[in-house]
């Protein structure tokens, strides 16, 4: 019993530094949208790969990169950059998953049939390989890099949605609504949508962390926006070739994208024992 | 149970099938001559046309297609633009490289994901429970170029302890008989090479046995502690066994099921997934090449390798799931 407790309270513990973690990513991208201490942007070679300190007058806090632009604001930047990146797969992915999910697991039949093959069919090959393929398709750019992350992230809504769509359209409400002559639409917007939204916000919160760790990966292979644009995947990449010399130039980016997606996988992992006692069980055990 | 393995190789198939039209519509609606751009921009119209012909681009998209499942039916994948090789060829010549990766890198991630689980499991909400859960967390969200970044920095560039990439130093000559460095080494008795491979092996492997090891390492401590809970358990504690008796013969067992279903898992996933690790570390595998291939929009050499791929996943996964069913009969029950 005492150990129960005490798990429960770690795992709060836990749950608070996600938020926490995630809240400071917030407000340093909202920040970043209209102040960083320097323009991103701004090239200066005569500050090439400088350590943090104070140049020509100038304050470089965490130094400049290859090119001499401030890796602070750099750093800042890219945070606006991946939570807009988060929040549009992920909004694009749920979006789609949920209206193919509903479709499949309310109405079931072929329409099941065919959609969740072609979920397999896009869980057959790894990820990152099917994103790649998509981003070659499409061309190189953020957008995207962001639309194949978004593609392949869509089967992991889709599952959800379709299991939760099974399970509440066999409930007593969702029976007595449709008794009651209420159409296919009504029920699914006001009876089964709401039931199924716990699970959906788990995986959304999850789903954040990889959407902005794929597409920076996608970004650090070159397929992202051109170099000037400050996105960490990229910023990482590029410093690639100067770290035997100036490794502090890849620590900021390293260590934010590390601290985000982890922020999210903590608050994912937290919400998901909050929400569904159900799971709490299946995960303490 | 026949009927459940031949509707599950069906599904397969079928998804197979669709992931081949899938990846060839894709392949085929990439912008830009693939002819023109790969013999360059100064290239004259007509060799670009004999080109073209050569790879039957000119041809209707369905003829295009129907010759693409002909060779495939025939387990031929087409040849490499690039380097006009059979595609069959070049996957046949990186693939050792890449099991013996994954290999090792599943090595790893089995046999610290497992003392891991277990050592949160057995000490749940105390302090190694936290340490070891806190691990695996990070595991999951640094992303794996930066792993690997740090990796070299501080065992290549710093301490100078592990060589950065490739898969063995020139120096060292030994006949392939099965393709992985480990095995042919010793099998020439040579003792230093296989050191030499074993050196350049260990960095990758690490990089990607971290992602598998967090994963394996919650599922084992998640699976355990159910199994704790439960009377038999109790009685073995009630005999008076040791508790790493108890764990390790009673417990372990019955927690090991779903484990292994996810080890079988990221196996498969491995094979065809290491596109970052071994570009960073220039492993000379399928990942990389797909990877490279895709840079120069090696057609035959994309639609093959990511078919290869991904037949090789589904495979695994078949075959943990029959694994599975033999292990667990209540499954064969549910699909009888």
């Amino acid at each position: 019993m005492g150990s129960d407790v005490r798990t429960s309270l770690a795992r709060n513990r836990m749950c608070a530094t996600g938020a926490a973690l995630v809240a400071a990513f917030v407000s340093v991208a909202i920040v970043a949208f209209v102040y960083t201490p320097h323009d991103p942007r701004e090239v200066d070679l005569a500050a090439k790969n400088l350590p943090p300190g104070v140049f020509e007058g100038e304050r470089y806090a965490f130094g400049a990169d290859a090119v001499g632009r401030d890796i602070l604001s750099r750093t800042m930047a890219g945070a606006s950059i991946s939570l807009r990146v988060g929040l549009l797969v992920v909004a694009g992915a749920i979006l789609v998953g949920v209206a193919l999910g509903t479709l499949a697991g309310y109405y079931g039949g072929w329409a099941d049939a065919v959609l969740m093959r072609l979920m397999d069919m896009l869980l057959a090959a790894p990820g990152i390989l099917m994103a790649i393929v998509i981003v070659t398709v499409l061309g190189p750019g953020l957008r995207n890099a962001m639309i194949a992350v978004g593609i392949v992230a869509i089967p992991r809504y889709a599952r959800v949605m379709r299991a939760e769509a099974m399970r509440v359209k066999g409930q007593e409400y969702v029976v007595a609504a449709r008794s009651l002559g209420a159409g296919d639409w009504w029920i699914l917007s006001r009876a089964v949508l709401p039931n199924c939204l716990a699970p959906l916000i788990v995986q959304a919160t999850l789903g954040m962390g990889s959407a902005i760790l794929e597409t920076a990966g996608l970004s650090y292979l070159g397929l992202g926006d051109d170099p000037s644009v400050p996105e960490w995947g990229r910023m990482i990449a590029e410093q690639f070739g100067y770290v035997r010399r100036a490794w502090w130039t890849v620590v900021p980016p390293l260590v934010s994208i590390s601290l985000v997606v982890l922020g999210f996988n903590l608050l994912g992992d937290g919400l998901r024992d909050a929400m569904d006692p159900r799971l709490r069980q299946a995960s303490d055990g | 149970m026949q009927q459940y393995i031949l509707g599950r190789v069906g599904s397969m198939a079928l998804s197979l099938w669709g992931l081949s039209v899938l990846i060839f519509l894709m392949v085929h609606l990439i912008p830009g001559n693939p002819a023109r751009a790969m013999l360059g921009e100064r290239a004259t119209e007509s060799a670009v046309l004999q080109l073209e012909e050569q790879l039957g681009l000119n041809e209707p998209l369905p003829a295009q297609y129907f010759a693409f499942v002909r060779n495939l039916s025939r387990l031929q994948l087409g040849r490499s633009i690039k380097t006009n090789r059979p595609v069959r060829e070049e996957i046949a010549s990186r693939f050792p490289a890449t099991l013996e990766l994954t290999l090792a890198a599943m090595a790893f991630a089995v046999v610290f994901g497992l003392s891991f689980g277990m050592v949160a499991a057995t000490n749940r909400g105390r302090a190694a429970d936290m340490l070891t859960m806190t691990t695996s967390l990070v595991g999951v969200s640094v992303p794996i170029y930066c792993l690997g970044l740090v990796l070299v920095l501080a065992f290549s560039t710093a301490f100078d302890l592990l060589p950065s990439g490739g898969r063995y130093s020139d120096q060292y000559i030994v006949p392939a008989v099965t393709g992985l460095m480990l095995v042919d080494t010793l099998l020439a008795g040579d003792l230093a090479a296989f050191r030499d491979a074993a050196a350049h092996l260990v960095l990758p492997a690490v990089t990607l046995g971290t992602v598998p090891l967090a994963i394996v390492s919650r599922m084992t401590r998640s699976s355990l502690l159910e199994v704790l809970d439960q009377d038999y358990i109790r009685t073995a504690y009630a005999k008076g066994l040791a508790t790493w008796v108890v764990v390790a013969k009673h417990a372990l067992k019955n927690a090991l099921i779903p484990v292994i279903t996810i080890i079988g898992l990221e196996f498969g996933y491995l094979l065809g997934g290491a596109v970052l690790t071994e570009s960073i570390f220039s492993w000379p595998g399928v990942g990389r090449w797909l990877w490279l291939s895709v840079s120069a929009r090696d057609l035959p050499a994309i639609q093959g390798g990511v078919l290869f791929v991904a037949a090789l996943f589904m495979t695994v996964t078949l075959v943990v799931d029959l694994l599975y069913a033999v292990v667990d009969p209540r499954i064969r029950a549910g699909a009888a």
